[in-house]
């Protein structure tokens, strides 16, 4: 019946329409402004095309505050993902492999930090560095975030570990391979992507944390908290933000990508 | 005889991009029947399912219905109903839900969709299950739901995609005694797709054979039984002998088959020609062992042969029987009358007209 | 001698699975206590904190819950309490709203290039907040994009402000941060519909805006369970969006809870805080209740 041909295609269009116009107008018109503005010769956001210009990247060389916040969230997040990675791998393990209410209670235990809002533990650890007198600085809002990317890598890696089958560990150690040696042939490999995207995720969560650094830090500031502090304050800097944050987007688009293309899809 | 003709396919072709699904596929099938469609996984019976139900568009040809032409009819138009492999019962609803989704869909009166449902369960026996959810019902109850969820419909034609795929061999034969008796009570036409030849044997009014988007043949079991038109249809019900020859000689009843210096007599059929290929199916039950040669009996092909294997199957026993050629006939005989042993020489036999020739 | 090997087998078992619990506890202890001393301890010493009588920059540790009926009784908290949820409910069903026809189209109509669409939806989500969220003041502005587009499409006449600085502004902010992480939840629950149900529906009779009334919305309440949690809970503590677009009619509970500390006024700060902390777990529980403890794991 053509007239059913020509409804279903109709709700095709328009849901393509529809589509590419949401995620258009909300995900990359903005980014889009950035892009634009980064080599607009103009430090003010006006909706006018100066002329072309690359002097807004060069300019980061001259700001060694932007540079060093960079290079602080670079070092942060590192220190996050080795941290947590060796604190939420053997309870991913524990969590799947066990059963009961000491597991459901450790469950709730680590996943509380997880699910309230960011801010508390920000505020938490705010206090808490307080009470106990200890200076904050880059060390201790790398403490903070490993509160929350532990239980993040716990929920990132337990799925794996459930589609896991048991009986293929249970064959190793059959064939003779230890237990160590089970883990480290069969095993690890097996969970390897999902333990290469939790890397990746909490890297770029803690690269790109904004609140509970902000209670957190010390003097030394973060990338994100960096921008905080001069946004709206120091208008000639805006055009040299957007530079740079055209570099890592477009750094972070092409390693994701290529990192999905090599099958890391569940990087989400 | 001029049957009752409730759906017709003509011509039917399917093509996946490329690749053939189904061969110019012509079926007629008759009201009130249940036909089966048997095959290998991939010979394309699901696809000639979903193109009756209107699920997926046939390249070219034409599907009827009561002879009004549906082929481009939606399957929400049709008066078919399905049964998915999957049984695709919705999860998010009750027994009851599921069974009432295409009465509430027509909008019928609730009385009478309750009516309706509390018959349809009570037939399939299920009616204690009503308000379950079906996600915590077992495989034969999910089953018995979704039958009852197409039935209550009352379509023209059900069509059954490999319902009992999933349930283990016990459960599929209590199954299918169900089935027999859900079609004979209800006595509209039932379209069965399986890959298992004993439960289309057991459920079958006729069977269609399908191998490679091709219908091979169709008939009732004992037509494919006794008279299969293809290799395929030979080898598929049943088990068989099947001998490949060149014709030798040509008679009025008979022919004459060269099998790899052994003439074998079997019944002429129209269009074969000295020096064509013909095969010759024997079925091993009708293959007799004897230790002595009958001589002189009429219309009997006799060939000396040594046993070489003997598998026991309970109440009857196979026989492999090398011939002189070196070829391995199988031959089975009752239990109780399996009085040889393996380097036995012995005899095998069988009528002329228990051959059946076969030409494709 | 068969009986002694069995025994000695029974020994081995128990010994195997004793080491195998000594080392799950081994290797869950530096996480357990890391969590309990960096974040159930802070938690406590907050709890606590917020039960003593404000006072900046000490604690003066004498008891009231005076600061807990202040919160509920006094303008200046309870306004922003409401309007934080307020802000979050609108913008968690605009987000549900607009994004579920798109996990739709990827799952649904476009299923082959689903993956890879969805892709350069997540893709931008990568990138650093607060530019994007400086991103939109150009958008929203007085003299930004929005407003100039509509003056020269001639439906304004003069630059409207209620776009930048509003509830409005962190509304649009808010979908447009968390745009991918809802169409991906909904994405992956649409993805795993195996086609045959849809195709028993429309067997049964049912059109296509049937189907979705009765079976794909339905079936899709395990994504909105990921939407909550996702969304509805992380906003509530929502800081830099009002912060930087939100100005008088946006400002949310973070905003508050960032003066009280920058002041040093801990006791207000630490109430407001653990209101926050109750009334998330309490929404998350509320939730787990509806929709059941299996559909935390549904994916």
């Amino acid at each position: 019946m053509p007239n059913e041909t020509i409804k279903n295609k109709l709700i095709k269009w328009s849901l393509t329409a529809y589509t590419i116009i949401v995620i258009g107008f909300f995900i990359y018109f903005p980014i889009a402004i950035l892009y634009i503005y980064s080599v607009n010769n103009t430090p003010y956001f006006i909706p006018e095309w100066r002329g072309f210009t690359l002097q807004w990247f060069m300019k980061i060389f001259e700001r060694s505050d932007l540079i060093n916040s960079i290079w602080n969230s670079l070092v942060i997040a590192l220190l996050v993902t080795s941290v947590s990675m060796a604190m939420g791998i053997p309870p991913s393990f524990y969590l799947v492999r066990r059963k009961g209410k000491i597991r459901d209670i450790y469950f709730l235990y680590l996943m509380i930090p997880f699910i309230i809002p960011w801010i508390i533990i920000g505020v938490a650890d705010f206090i808490f560095f307080w009470y106990m007198g200890i200076e904050k600085s880059l060390l201790t809002a790398a403490l903070a975030h490993i509160v929350y990317s532990i239980p993040l890598i716990v929920v990132i890696i337990t799925p794996r570990i459930y589609s896991l089958d048991p009986s293929i560990e249970e064959a190793s150690m059959d064939l003779g391979a230890d237990e160590l040696t089970t883990f480290r042939k069969v095993t690890f490999p097996l969970i390897f992507p999902s333990i290469a995207s939790a890397a990746i995720i909490t890297f770029a969560w803690s690269f790109d944390n904004f609140i509970i650094s902000y209670f957190t830090l010390g003097n030394e500031l973060t990338w994100p908290v960096w921008i905080f502090s001069v946004i709206g304050k120091v208008p000639r800097i805006m055009p040299v933000i957007n530079a740079m944050s055209v570099i890592i987007i477009t750094l972070s688009s092409i390693a994701i990508y290529t990192l999905a293309k090599k099958g890391l899809t569940e990087l989400f | 005889m001029a049957r009752d003709v409730v759906l017709k396919v003509e011509n039917v072709w399917k093509y996946f991009g490329s690749v053939i699904a189904l061969k110019d596929i012509n079926l007629e099938v008759y009201r009130g029947e249940l036909l089966v469609l048997l095959g290998p996984s991939g010979s394309g019976k699901s696809t000639l399912l979903r193109i009756i139900a209107g699920l997926e568009k046939p390249t070219k040809g034409h599907v009827y219905m009561d002879g009004e032409d549906i082929t481009d009819l939606p399957p929400y138009r049709r008066d078919t109903s399905m049964v998915f492999q999957s049984l695709a019962l919705f999860p998010n609803m009750t027994v009851y839900d599921n069974v009432a989704y295409g009465l509430k869909i027509r909008k019928i009166p609730k009385d009478e969709i309750d009516r309706r449902v509390d018959e349809i369960l009570e037939l399939v026996k299920i009616k204690e299950l009503k308000d379950r959810k079906v996600t915590k019902l077992s495989g034969g109850q999910r089953q018995r739901v979704a039958i009852a969820r197409s039935l209550v419909l009352h379509p023209k034609v059900l069509l059954l995609d490999e319902p009992l795929g999933a349930l283990d061999l016990k459960l599929r034969k209590e199954l299918h005694v169900e089935l027999k008796r859900l079609h004979e009570e209800i006595g509209n036409t039932w379209i069965f797709v399986t890959h298992d030849q004993e439960e289309a044997l057991t459920l079958a009014d006729r069977i269609g054979i399908m191998n490679n988007g091709m219908l091979e043949q169709v008939g009732d079991k004992w037509d494919l039984y006794e008279k299969p038109a293809t290799r395929f249809v030979a080898e598929f019900i049943g088990e068989t002998n099947l001998i490949t020859g060149k014709v030798k000689e040509i008679y009025e009843k008979y022919i004459v088959i060269s099998w790899k210096n052994i003439n074998i007599i079997a019944p002429r059929v129209s269009g074969v020609d000295r020096g064509s290929e013909v095969a010759v199916s024997i079925r091993p039950e009708n293959i007799s062992i004897g230790s002595k040669p009958i001589t002189q009996r009429e219309g009997t092909n006799i060939y000396k042969g040594e046993i070489v294997d003997e598998i026991f199957k309970g109440s009857y026993v196979t026989y492999y029987v090398r011939l002189k050629n070196g070829e391995v006939i199988r031959a089975t005989v009752l239990s109780k009358d399996a009085e040889y042993d393996v380097e036995d020489q012995i005899y095998i036999y069988w009528d002329y007209d228990k051959g059946v020739t076969i030409t494709d | 001698m068969s009986e002694e090997k069995g025994l000695s087998q029974i020994t081995n078992n128990t010994t195997k699975n004793l080491i195998k619990l000594i080392r799950y506890v081994l290797g869950n202890i530096p996480g357990f206590i890391y969590i309990l001393i960096m974040f159930y301890v802070p938690i406590a010493i907050l709890f606590a904190i917020s039960l003593t009588k404000p006072s900046k920059y000490v604690v003066s540790w004498e008891f009231t819950i005076e600061n807990y009926v202040k919160v509920f009784t006094e303008a200046t908290y309870y306004r922003i309490l409401w309007n934080t949820f307020l802000i979050v409910a609108v913008a968690t069903i605009l987000l549900i709203i607009v994004a579920y026809p798109i996990a739709y189209y990827l799952a649904r109509v476009a299923p082959n290039i689903g993956d890879r669409l969805l892709l350069f939806t997540i893709i931008p989500v990568e990138i650093n907040y607060l530019i994007r969220i400086y991103a939109w003041r150009v958008i929203l502005g007085e003299n930004g994009f929005l407003n100039m587009l509509l003056i020269s499409l001639g439906i304004i006449q003069k630059p409207l402000t209620i776009f930048f600085y509003s509830w409005f502004a962190v509304v649009i902010v808010i979908i447009h941060e968390y745009l991918p992480y809802v169409v991906v939840p909904f994405y992956l629950n649409l993805r795993g519909i195996p086609r045959e149900i849809y195709e028993a529906a429309m067997d049964l009779g049912a059109s296509r805006l049937q189907i979705l009334k009765t079976i794909t919305l339905p079936l899709s309440k395990p994504g909105l369970l990921s939407v909550i949690f996702i969304v509805f809970i992380p906003t509530l503590g929502e800081f830099a969006i009002p912060s930087l677009v939100g100005g008088q009619t946006g400002l949310m509970l973070g905003n508050l809870i960032d003066r009280y500390l920058s002041q040093f006024n801990l006791a207000i700060g630490a109430t407001l805080s653990f209101f926050l902390l109750l009334f998330s777990i309490l929404v998350s529980i509320i939730m787990i209740r509806i929709f059941g403890y299996e559909a935390l794991y549904a994916r």
